[in-house]
């Protein structure tokens, strides 16, 4: 069976380019356009990894990614943060919040698939 | 007394011929001499006086008529010769006396001199007339004496054959009294008007020996110790003269009073010291030795004073010339007969008078002064000076005149000027510090970045314009910079804070450097207030993080679905095949629009883009827009704009900025959009209104700066600088372009233009 992604983002035509180059690999990708929809899709059925974007209306990513690492049930979850910011804040924050990788935008496919499975084979995350 | 007075009988005699002969070689001697001999005149003059007159009344005596007329001579002369030393003592005294400031009336008295001089008035058959005068802030005595004198001018001057007439009047100035005293008498040469306050300068040969010649030079001297000017000018009518006196209305204009204890006052009034004639007699015995050796000194002096270079003149406290060397005469183009005598506003060009009365104010006080100044030839070309001037003491240490050098400094002044001027164009603070660190001089720049007054900038350490915390680093690069010192100037550039006056710090750029000066090699800062060009800079980072934050998704989308395509295509769904196009056309579409929006911006705000300014018909325009830019399903547009409404503008240009807000208006707008136009003022405003949720507050204020965009109800987003875009074209086309909000809800963008023809 194959493993199953959650792509968080808000932007209609960086999700469609995400969730194809990833559906190429045969993964199955589930799509959410907002940290609150993100966190539901974790209620019903967490995802092997997510590919969680840092800039979103309402709950921004990060604030996802706390308070996934909150929830007993689900601070395990492995997380890959997108981010267009490359500034120094964001990367610490996000390795101090024990995400498995951070790949800027813009990136390539190439680079989001070999992350991706690199993630998948690494040991879950706490 | 008589037989201590009769011991020196002779002897003052031969000096009283000595020191006359001298004070008619050398005017300048008087001025030093005056106060010196005029005590001890007093006491052989009251012998000479008393002595004779013994022999004249004695019975015993038995003079023949001729011996007689002798003595009576004798007695004459020497009344003369006392009224002159007691005008001369009155004059000496005036500068320094201390004056008792009182409110005066001068009614009072005017009618009080007119009293004592009745006899003459009456003998003389004057008529006088006398306005009401003001009660005026002044010494009484003193201002008595300079009426009086003034009235019996007025009647010793009067023409023969002619009734007196003397008219006393008043006007009021703004800040002054002045107060005319007019004659019909003989008159004062227009030339020899200024010499008539020269001490001992008579127009006319003396009828009276009770007139000394003294009495203008003290009038000149009390009025001016009063604030006040005197001058003599023509009476209205064909004779006669009028000498006009000012008094300052301002209570503190005097000179005040010079300080208690002054020994002047004992040395011109021995009796009121309590001297007496024997303690008179003693000093007037040691002075005689040291005068032989003082004029052989004396002599000496005026050969060095004549071989100088610079010009060395002196004049007493009125500022009359009383000495001019040759290099004086050189300097000014006046010869020594020329100048000796005259006032020494003949040097003063009119736009520096002003700076005279301070001047002899501080000799007065006693104070050396140098002065950069300007002066005037004799041809009347102007010279820049650099004037030494320094009180003239007579040997009891009173103030008698002053002494000038002056330097032609013409071309250094020019030079300086230059170099001012070269400081003052530059946008930089300019501080020369000296060796000690304190600011030494500064530019108006300086006064200007960091909010002193000249005062209080120089003279202070420069730390002071320094935040706490960097003022150990200045101090520090000072002290290297001094340690590297004059054989290895160097240049130290830093960036630092500033603090201004009023606590507030701002970025500069400081740059430490030498200037060599008059003083030695002194260090220069040159300090920069980078306020504007790191907002520039924040402006210009900012622009660039925004341009590549627009480009990441086109880039990410294109690249990402490219690579996809290619990789997997054949196992791609036809509709997400389908997807993936649309949504790579739309992002490259995006990225073009991006770019060439940008490089509109930077073409239209650096002005590299020709704008073609013609009449252009605005309804005419918007049809044109609408056509480019149609409105999407689920839109309308209604226009409703008067045919034949005519602006000045770039006919494209001007579409491209209707397009932009028509798009926006798309983008954010609600189902209703309207365009319109109306004429105001000369000016035609078109307006392009929407319905949608109109713009946020936050938003309203950075509207028009690039980057700042609200939330799309349009999956597609704009590029972020269209109304940025529109601004710059609109202000290039001397238009404005503005935002205001629509009732109940939607957003009005309005764009005013000149009217055309």
């Amino acid at each position: 069976m194959s493993a199953t992604v959650l792509v968080v983002e808000d932007e209609a035509d960086i999700m469609l380019t995400v969730r194809l180059a990833l559906q190429g690999e045969g993964y199955q990708v589930i799509g959410a356009e907002s940290g609150e929809e993100a966190l539901a899709i974790f209620a019903e059925s967490p995802p092997d990894v997510t590919v969680l974007d840092v800039g979103l209306p309402g709950i921004d990513g990060l604030e996802v990614v706390r308070r996934l690492r909150a929830n007993p049930l689900l601070r395990s979850a492995r997380v890959i943060v997108s981010s267009a910011h490359a500034s120094g804040d964001v990367r610490r924050l996000t390795e101090a919040l024990d995400c498995s990788a951070y790949i800027t935008k813009p990136f390539s496919a190439q680079e989001l698939r070999d992350t991706v499975s690199a993630v998948l084979a690494s040991a879950p995350a706490v | 007394v008589v037989i201590e007075a009769g011991g020196v009988l002779l002897k003052p005699a031969a000096r009283a011929r000595e020191v006359t002969q001298h004070s008619h070689d050398d005017a300048a001697d008087l001025a030093g001499f005056a106060s010196l001999v005029s005590h001890d005149f007093s006491a052989p003059l009251r012998a000479i006086r008393g002595f004779a007159g013994l022999v004249v009344d004695s019975p015993k005596a038995r003079l023949d008529d001729d011996q007689r007329r002798y003595v009576e001579e004798i007695i004459t002369a020497s009344e003369r010769m006392q009224a002159l030393n007691d005008g001369l003592v009155k004059c000496l005294r005036v500068p320094t006396a201390r004056m008792e400031f009182a409110d005066v009336s001068l009614d009072d008295v005017v009618t009080s001199c007119l009293d004592e001089l009745g006899a003459r008035v009456l003998s003389q058959g004057a008529r006088v007339t006398v306005a009401p005068l003001p009660v005026v802030h002044a010494d009484a005595a003193a201002i008595r004496v300079v009426v009086h004198n003034l009235l019996d001018n007025a009647l010793r001057y009067a023409a023969p054959g002619r009734t007196p007439a003397i008219d006393v009047a008043m006007a009021r100035g703004e800040n002054n009294w002045a107060i005319v005293v007019r004659d019909n008498g003989t008159g004062v040469d227009e030339t020899n008007r200024e010499r008539a306050f020269v001490m001992f300068k008579r127009l006319q040969p003396a009828r009276d020996p009770a007139c000394p010649g003294v009495g203008l030079t003290l009038c000149r001297s009390i009025v001016e110790r009063h604030g006040g000017q005197i001058w003599i000018s023509d009476a209205p009518g064909e004779e006669g003269l009028e000498v006009t006196f000012t008094l300052p209305k301002d209570r503190d204009s005097g000179t005040g009073a010079p300080a208690a204890g002054d020994p002047r006052q004992a040395m011109l009034d021995p009796a009121a010291s309590g001297a007496t004639v024997a303690q008179a007699v003693a000093h007037h015995e040691e002075l005689a030795g040291s005068r032989r050796q003082f004029a052989e000194a004396r002599a000496n002096l005026a050969a060095i004073v004549d071989s100088s270079d610079d010009a060395i003149l002196s004049m007493d406290l009125h500022g009359l010339i009383l000495s001019w060397n040759r290099a004086a005469e050189a300097l000014y183009g006046f010869s020594a007969d020329e100048a000796i005598g005259q006032h020494d506003s003949i040097l003063i060009p009119p736009d520096q008078t002003s700076e005279v009365p301070r001047m002899m104010t501080a000799v007065i006080a006693g104070q050396r002064q140098r002065l950069e100044t300007v002066r005037r030839h004799r041809d009347g070309s102007l010279i820049g000076v650099s004037l030494t001037i320094s009180p003239i003491r007579d040997t009891q240490g009173a103030v008698v005149g002053a002494s000038i050098f002056a330097r032609d400094v013409t071309e250094r002044r020019e030079a300086d000027d230059l170099l001012r001027a070269f400081l003052e164009v530059t946008p930089d603070a300019i501080l020369v510090i000296d060796l000690a660190g304190a600011i030494y001089a500064v530019n108006s720049q300086a006064l200007a970045i960091f909010g002193y007054a000249h005062d209080a900038l120089v003279g202070q350490p420069l730390e002071m314009l320094f935040p706490e915390q960097l003022r150990h680093t200045i101090v520090e690069q000072r002290r290297v910079l001094a340690a590297a010192g004059k054989k290895h100037p160097r240049v130290a550039a830093f960036e630092l804070s500033g603090l201004r006056r009023d606590g507030t710090d701002f970025p500069v750029d400081v740059q430490l450097s030498w200037l060599p000066t008059k003083d030695g090699i002194l260090p220069v800062a040159a300090i920069r207030d980078v306020t504007e060009r790191r907002r520039l800079e924040h402006l210009r980072d900012d622009f660039i993080a925004n341009a590549a934050h627009e480009l990441r998704t086109p880039l990410t989308t294109l690249a990402g679905l490219g690579e996809t395509l290619a990789r997997s295509h054949e196992a791609m769904a036809p509709a997400d095949m389908e997807a993936a196009y649309a949504a790579m056309a739309r992002q490259g579409g995006r990225a073009r629009v991006l770019i060439s929006n940008l490089l509109d911006l930077s073409n239209v705000d650096g002005g590299r883009a020709d704008f073609v300014i013609v009449a252009v018909e605005i309804d005419r325009l918007v049809g044109r827009a609408l056509e480019a830019a149609p409105a999407p399903d689920g839109k309308t547009v209604t226009v409703a704009i008067e045919p034949g409404i005519i602006v000045k503008a770039d006919s494209a240009r001007l579409e491209q900025v209707v397009i932009n807000l028509l798009v926006n208006a798309y983008r954010y707008g609600g189902e209703q959009i309207h365009v319109s136009a109306v004429v105001e003022d000369g000016r035609v405003v078109l307006m392009v209104a929407d319905d949608g949720r109109g713009v946020t507050p936050d938003l309203a204020t950075t509207l028009f700066e690039p980057f700042s965009r609200g939330k799309e109800t349009n999956v597609v987003r704009g590029s972020g600088i269209g109304l940025a875009l529109c601004r710059r074209i609109v202000q290039r086309m001397d238009g404005q372009v503005w935002h205001e909000p629509v009732s109940p809800h939607g957003a009005c963008f309005r764009v005013s233009l000149r009217r055309g023809p």
